[in-house]
């Protein structure tokens, strides 16, 4: 392999890792402004389980046994 | 404030309070991403229970592997047990799953009494009906995402894709979002 082909060769892995870091990144700048438009929207979506739910829970670890 | 992991060393170790920190720093996250998915309240309170049973289960027997984070381990527990849910009730979802998925489709089931409902009612966008409309891939990552707080790469492993498809399917489901609350925004105003 000559040396053209090796930094043809070498350009193809870096521009597929800086790919790579874009991706692994965030989203784009549209998506990121759209998303935090309706954060707050989504933020009122949560809900709690019942305290009901959380003392089995805790009864069923105080009563374990391997 | 006590790290995930010293919580769970005082509860390995004995002391109760380090599994009730735990639910209490974690419980909404778990418990709204389980809600979202299975879309009923008192099936997510069953399954939230069987998370931390099995969390529970799976401290006090040593097998906990202490390299991993907490709170994906749980919602991959959690995600699990949804899915056997709706392998057991053969659950199909509401519209098609894929990236190819036609956002039109959809917005096409919208009868006239729908239309007329969504007018009368004067909402900008009623999200939580959105969002039951993605296909599930995408649905479950916007969950994760947002309300479970997870990164793409905790949220590709819990679902076993790669990272390139997590983000993949977040940029899906924004985009899918945006393009329904347009639409629904010029219903309104027609």
């Amino acid at each position: 392999m000559d040396e053209t082909s090796t930094n043809s060769l070498n350009t193809v892995i870096n521009n597929a890792k800086v790919e790579e870091q874009d991706v692994l990144g965030t989203l784009d700048a549209d998506e990121l402004i759209f998303y935090h438009s309706i954060r707050a929207e989504l933020d009122l979506l949560k809900r709690e389980p019942k305290l009901q739910t959380i003392h089995y829970i805790l009864d069923h670890s105080k009563s374990f046994k391997l | 404030m006590k790290s995930d992991q010293d919580l769970i060393h005082l509860y390995v170790q004995g002391d109760e309070a380090g599994l009730v920190e735990l639910i209490r720093r974690y419980q909404s996250k778990i418990y709204t991403s389980i809600y979202l998915l299975v879309k009923d309240e008192y099936l997510a309170e069953d399954i939230f229970q069987d998370t931390f049973i099995k969390v529970i289960n799976t401290l006090k027997a040593g097998k906990y592997n202490e390299e991993g984070k907490f709170l994906p381990w749980v919602t991959r527990i959690a995600h699990n047990l949804v899915i056997d849910h709706f392998r057991r009730e053969k659950r199909a979802p509401m519209v098609s799953n894929g990236d190819d998925f036609d956002i039109f489709e959809v917005l096409g089931h919208y009868d006239e009494s729908t239309e007329d409902r969504m007018v009368r009612e004067q909402t900008h966008s009623d999200l939580k009906k959105l969002i039951q409309l993605l296909p599930s891939e995408q649905k479950e990552v916007l969950i994760m995402r947002h309300f479970g707080d997870l990164s793409f790469k905790e949220i590709a492993d819990i679902t076993d894709v790669s990272i390139n498809t997590a983000l993949g399917r977040m940029r899906y489901a924004l985009n899918n979002l945006r393009k329904m609350m347009q639409s629904k925004e010029l219903s309104l105003k027609n």
